[in-house]
């Protein structure tokens, strides 16, 4: 038995001590309690995440050059699951995210006065569904995970249920979400139907078999129409057009701090779920799934970055935002299909590690203007804001043009990677339509310091207070920002490292 | 048997669209219950025993139940006002078929060219295959001795054991949303 092996325990231990620490969690919040006893849970959940994110990090130091320990292949449907370098970047950037997040939570919870334990099981569940899918080699194994991360987001989102938006917007995402989880199965069941098994690596055994036989024919309608439908569940989580219709409302709608998480790490888990399904399993069909991929690239970041320069609603502009950035992390992942190196695969993690302190610190800032009877989402909110509070102001800027790509923020490197992986797989008009809609999307970045800087704020405005948790969390995304773009090269050999086992 | 196997295939669809398409939700309920039948019987014809009965035990005798508590303590009058019906359904429907059909041609018209195997193989050695294979054969060889709740058992705690763990938390943290967003007080 796999499972007994002690290596099986130190290599899932973030899994497990994540799982450990969401029961304490929950088992906490079940007591009654004052509010400072529930903040103590939030201090708590603090430790535990930084916790797992240092085991995650030292299992990726202990995989060995091979980047795989035999005992958890999984290859061969062992127990459905693997530890490679892949899933360890994955899982650290998941982990990395819900730190942040719950330090950005702590001043939200106080203003709305809406603090509970349960907020912090959900999200430590929803973390342990991303582990399972960044790590999944089978098709059920990475629906189990993508159900548990669904779940717990769907929960968080509705999480402030008194007020409209919030049941709304989580309302359209739990019935679109059940929905593509539905059809992920339907997928599913095809594709085992035409292959008999629903092991990615057996899977691209069986696909390879019948290409080398029977030719382009031999693949058959229910294999490929099992994909495309497998596929549009995923680009539904990953909120790529045309299947991002829920995003904007849902991301409206949630708390601010929970907005941010839903931006960067079940999109993150998405993509490792699209990464490890499309570049381990079906690698043979490369040439159908990169044209279809490549096609919902181009209209998510046109459409993405277009309705974004309408929005007035600094939330729903960075959910839009948001969507832009997907896909540009899609053209890495086409990338990685197209080519035989690892180099698209290694951008896309490098670009979501990049986009989890911008895009976090950019929603941070809205936290910071957040006040009683206010979330300080409007744009309207950010007049004069230079004079109010300067730092923050330029701390803004910093996460805006690193948005946007521009030197020496770590979103152009981010960009930048994305840019040669694709030009190394001779994506041209990818690399065209990255460039054009890049160039776009500074339009409404810059609307933001424009209301910053030139606009006059409203006299008698407090300048806003950030509190010290979320203060931290924004120093460490600004710093972060600036640091990966200055010196980028530690980061970039780290993203490297995630090396899909069986590619 | 073809004929028997189209025939409950019809049925189970007919069924589903029963199930989205009647104007009360007891026929809907009614649908489902007939629908599950079906696919009891296919798992049962499929020699999946055991399968078939926890079908029947846990779908159409609990879950099934519960929906029609559901329905009994909401408003049915207000369920059957809401019904819509939309205008752009049929544009939409055409849509979805053309765009459906386009996807489709380009499957089978597309280029496929088979990259060298060797490069893409994830066992590289051709031994590992070959144990693969092995495995899978004795582990049929002994499957066919095994009676249907043991060949369900090993699957589900052998190969799966990993995942299975995985929907314990899954399935708690379905309760607990259910709880929390019911709860009156935050």
């Amino acid at each position: 038995m796999p499972v007994l092996h002690p290596e099986f325990w130190r290599l899932l231990s973030p899994e497990w001590v994540l799982v450990c620490f969401g029961t304490l969690f929950l088992l906490l919040s079940a007591l009654p309690a004052t509010r400072g006893a529930k903040r103590a849970i939030g201090v708590m959940a603090l430790f535990g995440f930084a916790v797992v994110l240092v085991l995650c990090a030292q299992t990726l130091a202990a995989l060995s050059p091979g980047m795989h320990v035999a005992a958890l292949t999984g290859l061969d449907g062992q127990i459905g699951l693997t530890v490679d370098g892949f899933s360890q970047v994955f899982k650290f950037i998941f982990v990395l995210g819900a730190l942040l997040t719950v330090l950005m939570s702590f001043k939200y919870l106080d203003v709305e006065k809406a603090w509970t334990g349960e907020y912090f099981t959900f999200l430590t569940f929803a973390v342990f569904g991303m582990m399972v899918m960044a790590s999944g080699v089978d098709l059920l194994t990475l629906w189990v995970g993508l159900e548990t991360m669904a779940l717990s987001v769907y929960v968080l989102a509705a999480y402030m249920r008194r007020q409209e938006p919030s049941v709304e917007g989580a309302t359209k995402y739990f019935l679109l979400g059940a929905f593509s989880s539905g059809l992920y199965l339907y997928g599913t069941s095809l594709i085992y139907g035409a292959t008999g098994t629903v092991q990615l690596g057996a899977i691209r055994l069986a696909l390879m078999d019948r290409l080398a036989h029977g030719g382009p024919a031999a693949v058959g309608f229910p294999l490929a129409a099992g994909l495309v439908i497998l596929s549009v569940s995923l680009l539904f989580k990953a909120a790529l057009v045309p299947f991002h219709w829920w995003t904007p409302d849902a991301y409206e709608g949630a708390a601010t701090p929970i907005t941010a998480f839903m931006s960067v790490a079940p999109k993150a888990a998405a993509f490792a779920m699209l990464l490890r399904i499309f570049v381990v399993g079906f690698l043979p069909l490369a040439p159908m799934w990169t044209g279809l991929l490549s096609l919902v690239a181009v209209l998510t970041m046109a459409w993405g970055n277009i309705a974004a320069m309408l929005q007035n609603n600094v939330k729903r502009m960075l959910a839009y935002s948001s969507i832009a950035h997907a896909g540009y992390a899609l053209v890495g992942l086409v990338a990685a299909g197209r080519s035989q190196s690892n180099q698209g695969i290694a951008a896309v993690a490098f670009y979501l590690l990049v986009y989890a302190f911008m895009n976090l610190g950019a929603f941070g800032l809205v936290l910071y203007l957040q006040r009683e009877g206010s979330a300080g989402d409007q744009m309207d909110d950010f007049d004069g804001l230079i004079q109010r509070s300067p730092l923050m102001a330029v701390l803004m800027i910093f996460f805006l043009l690193s948005l946007g790509g521009i030197p020496p923020m770590a979103g152009f490197l981010g960009k930048l990677m994305i840019f040669y992986s694709a030009l190394d797989a001779r994506l041209y008009l990818l690399v065209v339509v990255l460039a054009v809609t890049s160039v776009i999307s500074l339009y409404y970045y810059f609307r933001v310091v424009y209301h910053m800087f030139l606009k006059e704020g409203a006299p008698n405005l407090p300048a806003p207070s950030a509190g010290r948790p979320l203060g931290w969390s924004l120093a460490l995304c600004g710093v972060a920002v600036l640091a990966i773009g200055l010196y980028g090269q530690p980061f970039l050999h780290w993203a490297s490292q995630a090396v899909l086992l069986g590619r | 048997m073809t004929i028997g196997w189209i025939l409950l295939s019809l049925m189970i669809a007919l069924c589903a669209l029963g199930v989205v398409l009647a104007r009360s939700p007891i026929s809907s309920a009614i649908s489902l219950l007939i629908g599950f039948v079906g696919v009891a019987i296919l798992y049962l014809a499929l020699k999946a025993e055991f399968v078939a009965a926890v079908q029947i035990l846990v779908y159409a005798g609990g879950i099934l139940v519960l929906y029609l508590f559901g329905i009994m303590l909401t408003d049915n009058e207000a369920l059957r006002l809401t019904r819509q019906t939309h205008l752009q359904a049929w544009p939409v429907f055409v849509l979805i078929l053309v765009l459906f059909l386009a996807v489709g041609h380009k499957l089978y018209h597309s280029d496929y060219t088979p990259q060298q195997p060797d490069s893409l193989l994830m066992v590289t050695d051709q031994s590992q295959v070959q144990a693969l294979q092995d495995r899978l054969a004795q582990e049929a060889a002994a499957a066919r001795h095994a009676t249907n709740p043991q060949r369900v058992a090993r699957v589900l705690y052998g190969d799966y054991l990993y995942p299975f763990e995985a929907a314990s938390v899954l399935l708690l943290v379905a309760v607990l949303g259910a709880v929390f967003l019911a709860k009156k007080e935050v």
